[in-house]
């Protein structure tokens, strides 16, 4: 029997992360642990946290897991590792190892457990890594991602904190995924959006970052939950620049725009414009459907990549030669001014 | 009035056919859009709200009821410009009588305070009251040299009506010292707290 791994997850799956603003509150008040050797932690809201061994190597941790964004069990382990790994990539790191994680119901067969834990295993190998272990624990939706270890040398550690007026932006994925899923679960729309999200959230952000790597970038982080403008902003706010993003030139998947006219705009979307609007600055010609789509919650979404001018049109070539097919230069980054995103 | 049914739906099912049902909508027809989930309540209402649609929400148990009586919106063509600004607070449908210059009972000089420190604290409220109604000795509130005037005139400009009663100040002799809002009799006074939702008397 086939399952459909969409259907058990929960009524109103308006996707599964905290708002930023509520997670904030919670974090507000926690005691700030400093240590020589922390050269990333939560302070900017990065992508993961990065440790300091020695002059040559610093480790950089993170993890991310979450309920069944598609249908199929293989391509959801695939999903959920390439998002977790993707925080290693966004700060330009090489992936060392990883461990599952894993929520799986008892009353499921394992055989879907099993294709989940392929998915993972699979890009795991890819991305040169190896899989050391991991935990299980019964529950009735199944979760599954991973926490991964990689490593970086000290001095080329990419943040979300290094942003220069001047910078060009490059976004190296399309946004809809969110919405793509969405519909999917309410049956709405065509199976090619839906197909065009799935290879999109499966595809590895190693080779973009290999590409930052060599044009010796300072400055990213990727794309998920928060949806471009979140993600944006606190580049922007870690940074203490403002940024521009110009909504026409933003890739989307394909026909994402006709679901978002439909109304098949998720909770989450919601959740994101909330936390962003007040730093935000929406010129009157951006469309709400563009809105919206800037503020859909990605599921390993592509990286935003802070580009030095001279560098972005070689770089923009490389990422679609590497199979980033529809990389776009989406805004750039101006001196810090009253709104943190400014969107036309 | 158009009544859809989206109990049960999953999100953001309940999202798509409200916008569906609205572009089917004659101008003049009103829709209820019945929801059982708070978040797609919440949702549809964001949406609404950013689209220039008003709506009213009541709820019974756990289901929503919202109904929206005038979408004469092009849904099309709504301009961003709105989504720039911030709305003017919301009024509700309650007035506030001023039967006395006082809240509560016990010290006079504190009840005095109080009054003041709630006109001041109204005008930080989303949801303001349409009126405010001053008789007796509540008149005090809007005579000159009155604490409260400054607040009171916030709450005017947000679109309150400030009422006093003509007959009251008359009894005082204090209609010379008349500082802000507009004076009126008992027929008008009357009038909006019977057709209030809800009057506060203090």
């Amino acid at each position: 029997m086939k399952y459909d791994l969409l259907n058990l997850v929960e009524q109103g799956g308006c996707s599964a992360k905290l708002s930023a603003s509520e997670l904030q509150k919670a974090l507000d008040g926690l005691p700030k642990i400093k240590n020589k050797n922390l050269l990333v932690d939560i302070e900017t809201h990065d992508d993961a946290g990065v440790f300091k061994i020695n002059d040559d190597y610093a480790i950089i941790q993170t993890t991310d897991f979450f309920p069944p964004v598609c249908s199929d069990a293989y391509d959801f382990g695939q999903i959920a590792a390439a998002n977790a790994l993707s925080d290693v990539y966004a700060m330009g790191g090489q992936v060392l190892t990883a461990l599952n994680i894993v929520l799986f119901p008892a009353k499921l067969p394992m055989e879907i457990l099993k294709e989940i834990l392929r998915g993972g295993h699979d890009k795991v190998i890819e991305s040169g890594g190896v899989i050391v272990g991991g935990h299980t624990i019964a529950d009735d939706i199944p979760k599954y991602g991973l926490a991964v270890s990689g490593w970086i040398h000290p001095d080329n550690i990419i943040t979300n904190s290094d942003a220069k007026p001047g910078d060009i932006l490059l976004l190296t994925k399309p946004l809809g995924t969110g919405v793509a899923i969405a519909a999917k679960k309410v049956e709405l729309g065509e199976i090619e959006t839906y197909n065009e999200a799935i290879e999109t959230m499966k595809q590895l952000n190693m080779h973009a970052s290999d590409i930052m790597i060599k044009h010796k970038v300072k400055c990213a982080t990727d794309i998920t939950g928060f949806g471009l403008l979140g993600h944006a902003l606190k580049l922007a706010q870690a940074s203490e620049v403002s940024i521009k993003i110009d909504s026409q030139q933003v890739p989307a998947l394909n026909k994402t725009f006709e679901l978002i006219e439909m109304g098949c705009i998720p909770g989450a979307a919601f959740r994101n414009l909330e936390f962003v609007e007040d730093e935000c600055l929406f010129e009157n010609s951006v469309e709400y459907n563009s809105k919206m789509l800037l503020v859909d919650a990605q599921t390993s979404g592509g990286l935003l990549i802070c580009s030095p001018p001279e560098a972005v049109e070689t770089m923009k070539k490389e990422l679609i030669a590497k199979g980033y097919e529809q990389t776009a230069i989406v805004g750039k980054v101006i001196d810090k001014d009253d709104k943190s995103v400014f969107i036309s | 009035m158009k009544t859809i049914d989206v109990k049960g739906l999953k999100c953001p099912l309940p999202l798509i056919e409200t916008k569906k049902a609205l572009k089917q909508l004659p101008n003049n027809e009103a829709l209820k859009v019945i929801i059982d989930n708070e978040i797609s309540k919440n949702n549809v209402i964001r949406f609404l709200t950013d689209n220039g649609i008003k709506s009213e929400i009541s709820k019974n148990g756990n289901v929503f009821e919202v109904i929206v009586n005038n979408h004469n919106v092009d849904l099309e063509n709504v301009e961003a410009e709105k989504y720039c600004t911030i709305d003017p607070p919301e009024k509700d449908d309650y007035v506030i009588l001023f039967g006395k210059d006082r809240l509560g009972e016990g010290s006079n000089d504190l009840g005095f305070v109080l009054a003041g420190a709630l006109l001041n604290t109204l005008k930080e409220m989303d949801n303001l009251p349409q009126k405010i109604i001053f008789i007796n000795s509540g008149i005090n509130f809007v005579l000159k040299g009155s604490p409260t005037l400054l607040a009171l005139n916030e709450l005017e400009k947000a679109g309150v009506e400030l009422i006093t009663c003509g007959t009251c100040l008359d009894y005082f002799d204090k209609t010379e010292e008349f500082a802000i809002g507009r004076i009126s009799n008992m027929y008008e006074i009357l009038e909006s707290m019977t057709k209030a939702g809800k009057v506060i008397n203090i």
